[in-house]
């Protein structure tokens, strides 16, 4: 369907009322516009909105003006993040995700502050391919990429485990597969 | 190698699970709760597409017992799986298949059902029960999390005479609307449901 982030000073209901709106399959910009008409505190909010067909719309940056981007300082933040998910357009969408989260870290010197972190990806299933979080650690996004890197590989093992059951093998057998399959591809 | 609670709140209507697991990142399985229609939570050779399905059938209407007949009449490992489903009336089935590993098993008291596998034995979903039981007039998050930390504290999960720890545990909580009141994790860690407390506590503190 599509993904929504509100933030700056976020409310829930409004991400629940964008994800809503693409389903009904208006544009992000049109989704934008209906939010910045029914949203009172529209002005204090930083919003981002991207629909399946790749078109994405943002407010609350440095043309918004928006209050939440003055903490970051620094467009250069920006920059670098984009710059980090471009990097490799062939890599997973979690590990570009994640690569471009380590390089805003590295780049702000608001890491310090930072308390908690979220990867979320949807391909095209009931639900999520990748839902981790880290709620409250000095360093976040450091703990989720050592979460992240734990849970890659285990995934697949536990969704081939439910469809099979009366495989007897543990889960590091399982991954030694996994290894050698991998290495066997072309 | 899991165990966990899912209840309701019988002052509010509210509904909740919180669980804990030697697995990481328990707490990534957001389809398994819906507001104002049930929970249905799924583990041991889960299937993550069966709560998906349980809350669909819940929302057309149909029981917590009439779904869990669906589901062991259309699935062949049926035996291998243990889930709860609870609806927003109260209603509840609880599955623990005879191939589920370890010590297995559930147990259900008024708007709640506790269940794990791969545990140390019936205490720990002996004392899930006696944690949420431990205050009813706590908000149901306080009682969930209650829950999980009795199971714990009751041995928790053990293999082979070996206890294993709880490396990722998770808190949600819906009421009316449509995003949780509480939905809080640890997805990896060595104790992660005194993590996950310690996380309730201060995310308590900064929400009045």
């Amino acid at each position: 369907m599509g993904g929504i982030l509100v933030q700056g000073t976020p409310h829930p209901r409004l991400n629940r009322l964008a994800v809503n709106l693409l389903a009904q399959g208006w544009s992000p910009k049109v989704v934008l516009g209906h939010l910045q008409a029914d949203d009172d505190s529209i002005q204090e909010r930083q919003v981002a909105i991207l629909d399946r067909e790749n078109s994405v719309i943002t407010i609350g940056d440095e043309s918004g003006k928006g209050e939440g981007y003055a903490v970051l300082a620094s467009s250069e933040i920006m920059e670098v993040m984009k710059r980090a998910f471009e990097d490799d357009p062939s890599a997973d969408l979690d590990e570009r995700l994640i690569a471009t989260l380590e390089a805003g870290n590295t780049a702000t010197t608001m890491a310090g502050s930072l308390r908690s972190s979220a990867i979320v990806v949807w391909g095209s299933l009931d639900y999520s391919l990748y839902d981790l979080r880290v709620d409250l650690h000095d360093n976040p996004v450091k703990e989720l990429r050592r979460v992240y890197e734990d849970y890659k590989p285990t995934a697949e093992f536990y969704e081939a485990r439910a469809r099979n059951p009366r495989m007897t093998m543990n889960a590091r057998e399982f991954a030694g597969i996994l290894e050698t399959r991998k290495n066997q591809q072309p | 190698m899991t165990y966990s609670i899912i209840g309701r709140c019988a002052r509010t209507g509210q509904l909740g699970v919180a669980s804990s697991t030697f697995s990481i990142a328990c707490g990534r399985r957001n389809e398994s709760v819906m507001a104002n229609v049930g929970v249905s939570k799924s583990q041991a050779f889960y299937l993550r597409q069966v709560d998906v399905t349980a809350l669909k059938m819940l929302q057309q209407g149909h029981s917590p017992q009439y779904i869990m007949s669906k589901f062991q009449s259309n699935d062949e490992d049926f035996d291998y799986r243990q889930f709860g489903i609870i609806d927003r009336e109260g209603r509840i089935a609880v599955h623990t298949g005879a191939k589920t590993r370890g010590w297995s098993g559930h147990l259900v008291g008024p708007d709640f059902a506790c269940y794990g596998n791969v545990l140390k034995g019936p205490q720990t979903v002996q004392g899930i029960a006696d944690g949420f039981m431990s205050d009813p007039d706590a908000p149901l998050q306080e009682r969930l999390l209650r829950g999980i930390e009795g199971g714990r504290d009751a041995g928790g999960q053990e293999a082979d005479g070996e206890p294993w720890p709880e490396r990722s545990a998770w808190l949600r909580v819906v009421g009316q609307l449509d995003w949780p009141i509480v939905d809080l994790r640890v997805d990896l860690s060595n104790s992660a449901v005194t993590e996950l407390r310690k996380i309730y506590t201060v995310w308590k503190a900064s929400s009045i």
